[in-house]
């Protein structure tokens, strides 16, 4: 797990992407560069609790969250954090997780 | 100028399904499924196998196959052949293609065809690894599948429409009370409130009764020139289509779907609007996607769904998903789910529904809905079908 989430930004406007897109939707450029995005707000949020297919099944807590620059991106939940509370990002891999800042 | 297209040299002439069920015998593939319901197809409208000039077809477990290796291993040689990618709406998508195929003398006789059987641990699978976006940034998160993402939509829709779940409860009760009346529907007994009520929690809020039953199954419909329609039998004519893909770059709170696009256009090239429907497909992969559709298409006067679901749904009086829809028949993927749809709109508009059939019906809408990119479906379509 490390801190902050790997975004992409655009060279041309700034516009924050997650997942990375290969043109702006809103300047049309191509070019793109990785940002680190530390925080943003939970918007929504719940709680998968059955998987098809799956035994053994530990519930997710899973989160809409705006983060920082715009983008609305699934993040895990790892603490009680909750809709409307500030959260720190980070990511294992490409998976992004939040917890209350 | 935008052309204004007409649809005068295409009818539907056969529907067909597969029987819809839970649990597949092992070594029967979705290549079965679909066969099934091509034959059935074949067999309603009197059309040989040889006759068959055009092919369409889609499902999410063909491959490694694509729609040329249905053709060979179906015995079926064409000059058009189409093999359509997006989930929900993936028939209706490939439905409008035909039809724009034969207008344009692409083809003669087009079967369009859907079907999947991926058994319960392949569709994990397929939910796991459904596109770059899911397999790389949510499936480790325990995403587990579309569930996820509608059941944060559906929070985000009761926020904004102030539903509650006993709403989208009518509307999963009224489905399974049409569903009585389809054989080939998986789920046929009535459903109390109680049940809907006390059924285990999936995805918060979704219950087991708002998320679809994954069946194996198919479906297929048979498009030619409106002559050769059985003896006997209305033609079920286009009168319009429309489409959106990529409505909102995922950027949205998804309440809008890609309908909300075309719906000015779809009701303006059919000369009809929305009071004009007497019987609705609407593609339900969940009640709140029953709910985001119609009103998109402008069916809820002031976004009003509560009162819709309560005056309109809850007692039948509007017909929608009269098949029981994929919520209690049964989804054998989405692409046949939503060619299901289609078939149910042409049997009611040819009064061969039996008994759910809506009386008199002459006009009617199917929807599709697809492709769960991300944080929601991205495709859309619909088609506006008259009695001819």
């Amino acid at each position: 797990m490390s801190e902050g989430l790997n975004a992409w930004t655009c060279k041309g406007c700034g516009a924050v992407y997650f997942p990375e897109r290969y043109l702006c939707v809103k300047c049309g450029s191509p070019d793109f560069e990785t940002v680190l995005v530390e925080g943003g707000v939970i918007e929504d949020m719940t709680v998968v609790r059955h998987v098809i297919g799956q035994k053994d099944w530990q519930p997710k807590p899973i989160a809409t969250v705006l983060i920082d620059g715009g983008a609305r991106i699934l993040a895990g939940v790892t603490d009680d954090a909750q809709p409307g509370d500030r959260v720190r990002l980070s990511q294992e891999e490409q998976a992004p997780y939040a917890r209350r800042a | 100028m935008a052309i204004r297209p007409t649809y005068d040299n295409t009818a539907v002439i056969g529907t067909g399904q597969s029987v819809y069920t839970r649990r597949p015998e092992p070594g029967k593939l979705a290549h079965h499924f679909i066969r099934d319901a091509i034959v059935a197809a074949l067999d309603d409208g009197g059309i040989g196998l040889g006759e068959v000039d055009g092919f369409a077809v889609s499902s999410m477990s063909i491959a490694p196959d694509a729609a040329v290796d249905l053709a060979w291993r179906l015995g079926i040689s064409t000059r058009w052949l189409h093999q359509d990618t997006n989930g929900g709406s993936a028939s209706i998508s490939a439905f409008g293609a035909a039809v724009r195929a034969i207008e344009m003398g692409a083809a003669n006789v087009v079967i369009v065809a859907a079907g999947d059987a991926t058994g319960l641990d392949g569709y994990a699978k397929i939910a796991a690894n459904f596109n770059r976006a899911i397999r790389d940034h949510a499936a480790a998160l325990g995403y587990g599948g579309p569930n996820t993402a509608y059941a944060l939509l559906t929070r985000r829709q009761m926020a904004a429409y102030g539903l509650e779940k006993t709403d989208y409860g009518h509307m999963a009760i009224a489905q399974r009370a049409w569903a009585a009346g389809n054989p080939f529907a998986t789920y046929r007994d009535p459903m109390t409130m109680d049940d809907y009520l006390n059924a285990p929690m999936v995805v918060d809020p979704l219950c087991r009764f708002d998320c679809v039953p994954v069946v194996a199954g198919g479906q297929a419909v048979i498009l030619a020139h409106p002559d050769r329609v059985p003896k006997g039998r209305a033609p079920v004519r286009v009168r319009s289509l429309g489409y959106s893909y990529n409505h909102d770059h995922q950027a949205t709170d998804g309440l809008e779907t890609g309908a909300s696009v075309f719906a000015k256009d779809l009701w303006d090239l059919a000369g009809a609007g929305p009071d004009d429907i007497d019987v609705a497909s609407i593609y339900d992969d969940y009640p709140a996607m029953i709910v985001a559709q119609l009103d998109d298409l402008g069916f809820m006067p002031d976004h009003d769904a509560k009162g819709f679901i309560h005056n309109r749904i809850k007692d039948r009086s509007f017909p929608v998903n009269t098949w029981g829809g994929m919520l209690s028949a049964g989804q054998p993927g989405g692409h046949a789910g939503g060619l299901n749809g289609v078939s149910e709109i042409v049997l009611q508009l040819q009064h061969r529904a039996g008994e759910r059939q809506v009386k008199d019906a002459k006009l009617g809408l199917v929807t599709g809905y697809g492709m769960t990119m991300y944080r929601y479906g991205a495709t859309a379509g619909a088609a506006v079908l008259e009695r001819g």
